[in-house]
């Protein structure tokens, strides 16, 4: 069975236990959580978050770093500041253990941007390989698989042939792919195009919506699944070509989360009755 | 006889400011700076890398003595040095600020930080990195220098990085402002925890409270020209959060605009293969516009001023003798020339007095508002750098439109329009949020509310103890909280329609407006000075003994959005249309309003006008800077006295009195009057 999931943060400050009551109640069969929230846990209340998420009938489906480390503010791992991409690649470290000890099999996370100056684009695609095999050899002790996902605006790895090019230099079977539908959009790729091209090393997809307007800025805006460019057939084209990769809804509101949150589980429903 | 004004004439002394002494940074006090206004000198030291038999390299500061002599003795360019970072990552750094405190210079704004950039490649090339500078080199400056003399690290144009390269980055994009904000103080929580949290901010953008809010900030200023905003309504912001919260702050003119900079060493222009920009003596930030920039800066009351580079040639020699030594040295260039004559003027004068800004613009405290087009970005009508304006922040943007007519376009033309702008209500504007305190806010005599600002909870408290004490006040409908009622004179009956007109009662005049929303508003107290032609109030005027509370019923005094044809493009040498109008009723009313706080009238084409209150209540100062390449006339009065005395302060030559000073000023050029007033025209607030 597919597994449908919901990202924690469309339900703004509710506590990460709360969000999983809430998100069963709805009829979801997982949560996503951001890693900031996995980093704060200590690792005693992991435990407890795996129980109350199992009690729930529910399953962590991945971990996002993505949502929670900005490139230079909190870090990635692909800075030529080596202290700084030492440093990172320790809290990731730290996180993929915790991700293990959540029984969460997927962290999501992003390629690092090349840096402001200094920095070659194949020296940044260097150091984004070398430091997602250091993480993948981690990753597979942990029993963890590692998702890189392209962000848009995190230049210049924000395409799904960027992904798929760091993904065959890396080589590993604990780093693979996951795709946003809004970022495939706002790099200027259609969804069919990216699925292609990731093929098989896609193995998780976030559902989210987004607005292209002529003249409007592009924004990561993250839009509810009825609300934006990307239209039921696309979406239904996109889940018929990938049968059974987990999927999570990946919006944020800014009106009423839980009803967003029953809608978005619906239309997902009845694009895969 | 018309009652003097009571002005606020005193500058911002941070020292006074109720938080000061328990601020762990403090800002730079006048006493810092010796009561003096300073300018800058030497922009960064001469680096020798030398690289051992293991290929390790070391750094070394050479001619240190020489450099400084250069730049503070043989030309007095200031005593305050703005150096690179590297020399800190030198081996003899001790020596050099050993030197520095020797001759009791001030360090300003030591430069060069830039995100992800490495610092072995940073050090290597002689530019920008990522550093944090070693804590025994921060504390071996606080030791010897001082808080006095060590003013603290470069924040240089990060507000603009963060817009153009983070701000996106961030996943989701935010959906409320607070999170938007939220957003941005966490970069520059992470960037300042680099630099000790001692830093002075060299914005790039309208942010200049954020810094200020953060406590670690100890001066506030601008890189002005180059590709960056338009001076006045910059400056409106800077200086408002100078005087929110306590801060000096400073001006500085680039040699950069959006296509290269200006080099008059050079004999022709030519692409400069290091940086990779167009440079010459035809390029660049122009001359006249370099001096406009520092004598209209210096009038906004910054405590320092400076050019960003180019004073010195590095071609041709002059002999020079200092301390009894002749020695071959690099000749002045127009710049350094500039630089030179500028700050003997400010030798000469030092009493500028206080520039007078009767009128607070209130946004709200979430606002992150910027330009609708600016250097970082080409999207347009942006906060935050990820957040779309909404009709509030069109209003602000039309209001500037209006005060500082073309400061949209500035750095998108070749002939620098908008870099500084006609005043049609005159220069008198200061940006705060609504945070401020209300003490802050009692200096002024007027506020407009702009934005999306709500008059509700303590801001309304604030507002309400501000036109008590017989401050004026300009609120539009839509902002209007619960309770305002006793302000405005006007009860909200919850009812919105809508209009293509209004009649203006005062004239029975009727203006024409695109379509435009309003609420319906019952007067309670008060006279309607717009209706619609059933009457129905448009804008209602109450007078509270010498104050008036204007309220605006259009939705921010806006049109509904105007059918656009094609999206809005962003082009160079071209205007930016907005989506809406500023209505016609609205701006009849409002700016004759606000040019009437000015103390004096300018009578003549439209130019940039600034008064200056000082300690007396018979002298005014007053600038005009003339923008425009034809040459200005004009007349200058002082309301309500008749001008006894008269001094063209550049010239320091006397002008004759009475009621009225005729004047011209140079195409592209900038004069200063003394106007002694045949009776006083200002008495003073204690606030």
């Amino acid at each position: 069975m597919r597994i449908i999931a919901i990202n924690s943060w469309l339900f703004r400050d509710l506590p990460v236990e709360r969000t999983v009551e809430v998100a069963a109640s709805i009829g979801y069969d997982a949560v996503e959580i951001p890693a900031v929230e996995v980093q704060r846990i200590g690792t005693e209340n992991l435990n407890t978050l795996r129980k109350l998420t199992s009690r729930c009938g529910l399953k962590i489906s991945a971990v996002n770093a993505v949502v929670s480390f900005v490139p230079y503010i909190h870090g990635d791992i692909a800075t030529k500041v080596l202290r700084r991409r030492q440093e990172f690649l320790q809290q990731l470290k730290g996180i993929i253990d915790k991700t293990a000890m959540l029984d969460c099999r997927y962290l999501i996370l992003a390629p690092g941007p090349r840096s402001e100056v200094y920095q070659t684009y194949d020296e940044a695609f260097m150091t984004n390989v070398e430091s997602l095999k250091y993480l993948g050899e981690h990753a597979s002790e942990a029993g963890v698989i590692i998702l890189l996902e392209a962000m848009p605006f995190r230049y210049p790895f924000r395409t799904s042939k960027e992904i798929k090019r760091i993904l065959d230099a890396v080589n590993m079977p604990s780093v693979r792919a996951s795709l946003d539908t809004g970022h495939v959009r706002l790099a200027g790729e259609k969804l069919e195009d990216a699925t292609d091209i990731l093929k098989e090393q896609l193995k998780y997809i976030h559902l989210s919506n987004v607005r292209i307007e002529p003249g409007k800025p592009l924004l990561d805006e993250h839009r509810p699944l009825n609300d934006g460019i990307i239209s039921r057939k696309e979406y239904l084209k996109l889940l018929s070509n990938m049968k059974n990769v987990p999927i999570a809804i990946n919006v944020v509101t800014t009106g009423d989360y839980i009803a967003c949150a029953k809608e978005c589980l619906q239309m997902v429903k009845s694009l895969l009755s | 006889m018309k009652k003097p004004v009571a002005v606020w004439n005193k500058r911002v002394d941070p020292a006074s400011y109720p938080w000061f002494a328990e601020r762990k940074v403090k800002p730079v006090t006048w006493e810092d700076l010796d009561n003096q206004l300073h300018t800058t000198a030497l922009r960064q030291f001469e680096i020798e890398r030398i690289v051992d038999e293991t290929g390790k390299a070391r750094y070394r500061v050479v001619r240190y003595k020489e450099t400084l002599d250069l730049y503070t003795k043989v030309y007095d360019f200031g005593r305050v040095i703005w150096p690179l970072y590297n020399f800190v990552f030198a081996e003899n750094f001790k020596e050099v600020v050993d030197e520095i405190a020797n001759r009791k210079l001030y360090v300003f704004d030591i430069w060069g930080y830039v995100p992800t950039c490495d610092l072995e490649s940073g050090l290597e090339s002689g530019s920008c990195a990522e550093y944090r500078p070693p804590p025994e080199a921060h504390e071996y400056f606080l030791r010897k220098l001082g808080t006095k003399y060590f003013l603290g690290w470069d924040n240089g144009e990060q507000d603009g990085r963060y817009v153009g390269r983070y701000a996106k980055m961030f996943c989701p994009a935010p959906v409320t402002r607070r999170q938007a904000y939220e957003y941005f103080m966490e970069y520059f929580r992470r960037l300042c925890s680099d630099l000790h949290d001692y830093v002075i901010s060299l914005s790039s953008l309208t942010f200049p409270h954020y810094f200020a809010h953060m406590g670690n900030h100890r001066l506030l200023g601008a890189e002005t020209a180059q590709a960056l905003p338009s001076v006045p309504m910059w400056y409106a912001f800077i200086r408002g959060a100078g005087k929110q919260y306590g801060i000096l702050w400073y001006g500085n003119a680039s040699v950069f605009n959006r296509w290269g900079y200006y080099n008059p060493d050079l004999e022709e222009d030519v692409r400069d293969t290091r940086s990779g920009y167009l440079t010459g003596p035809t390029v660049g930030t122009t001359l006249s516009l370099l001096k406009r920039l520092w004598y209209v800066e210096l009038m906004y009351n910054c405590c320092m001023m400076s050019i960003e580079m180019g004073h010195l040639s590095s071609k041709r020699k002059v002999v020079k003798t200092v301390d009894g030594k002749t020695m071959e040295v690099p000749a002045l260039t127009p710049i350094g020339e500039l630089h030179l004559k500028a700050a003997d003027w400010m030798r000469r004068h030092p009493d500028l007095g206080v520039m007078y800004t009767p009128v607070a613009l209130i946004l709200d405290f979430y606002t992150g508002w910027v330009p609708p087009r600016h250097l970082y970005t080409s999207d347009i009508y942006m906060v935050w750098g990820n957040m779309p304006y909404g009709k509030g922040d069109h209003q602000i943007d039309l209001f500037f439109r209006e005060v500082y007519p073309g400061y949209e376009d500035c750095s998108f033309y070749h002939n620098e329009r908008g870099f500084l702008t006609p005043t049609p209500c005159g220069d008198i504007f200061d940006v705060l949020l609504s945070n401020v305190e209300e003490f802050v806010l009692k200096r002024y005599n007027a506020a407009v509310i702009l934005g999306d600002t709500h008059l509700e909870g303590e801001l309304l408290e604030k507002i309400r103890s501000f036109v008590k004490a017989g401050g004026s006040l300009a609120v539009f409908a839509n902002q209007l909280g619960e309770g305002c009622e006793d302000i405005t004179g006007v009860r909200l009956t919850g009812r919105v329609k809508t209009s293509n007109h209004a009649i203006i009662t005062t004239d029975d005049l009727r203006v024409s407006e695109p379509m435009f929303k309003f609420h319906e508003l019952e007067v309670v107290d008060g006279e309607v000075l717009a209706a619609t032609r059933k009457g129905e109030p448009l804008v209602v005027r109450r007078r509270i003994s010498d104050a008036e509370v204007f309220t605006f019923a259009s939705d921010y005094g806006l049109s509904e959005r105007l059918p656009l044809r094609k999206p809005i493009v962003n082009e160079c040498d071209r205007p930016l249309p907005s989506p809406y109008q500023l209505l016609q009723h609205v701006r009849g009313i409002l700016l004759p309003w606000l040019r009437d706080f000015n103390l004096i009238e300018v009578y003549g084409q439209p130019i940039q006008y600034i008064t200056s209150v000082t300690d007396e209540p018979t002298r005014l100062l007053v600038t005009l800077c003339n923008n425009d390449p034809m040459p200005w006339s004009g007349v200058i009065a002082i309301k309500g006295a008749n001008i006894a005395k008269a001094t063209n302060l550049m010239t320091d030559e006397p002008l004759p009195g009475g009621p009225m000073l005729r004047v011209e000023v140079p195409r592209l050029d900038v004069m200063i009057y003394e106007l002694i007033a045949d009776r006083p025209v200002v008495r003073f607030k204690e606030v």
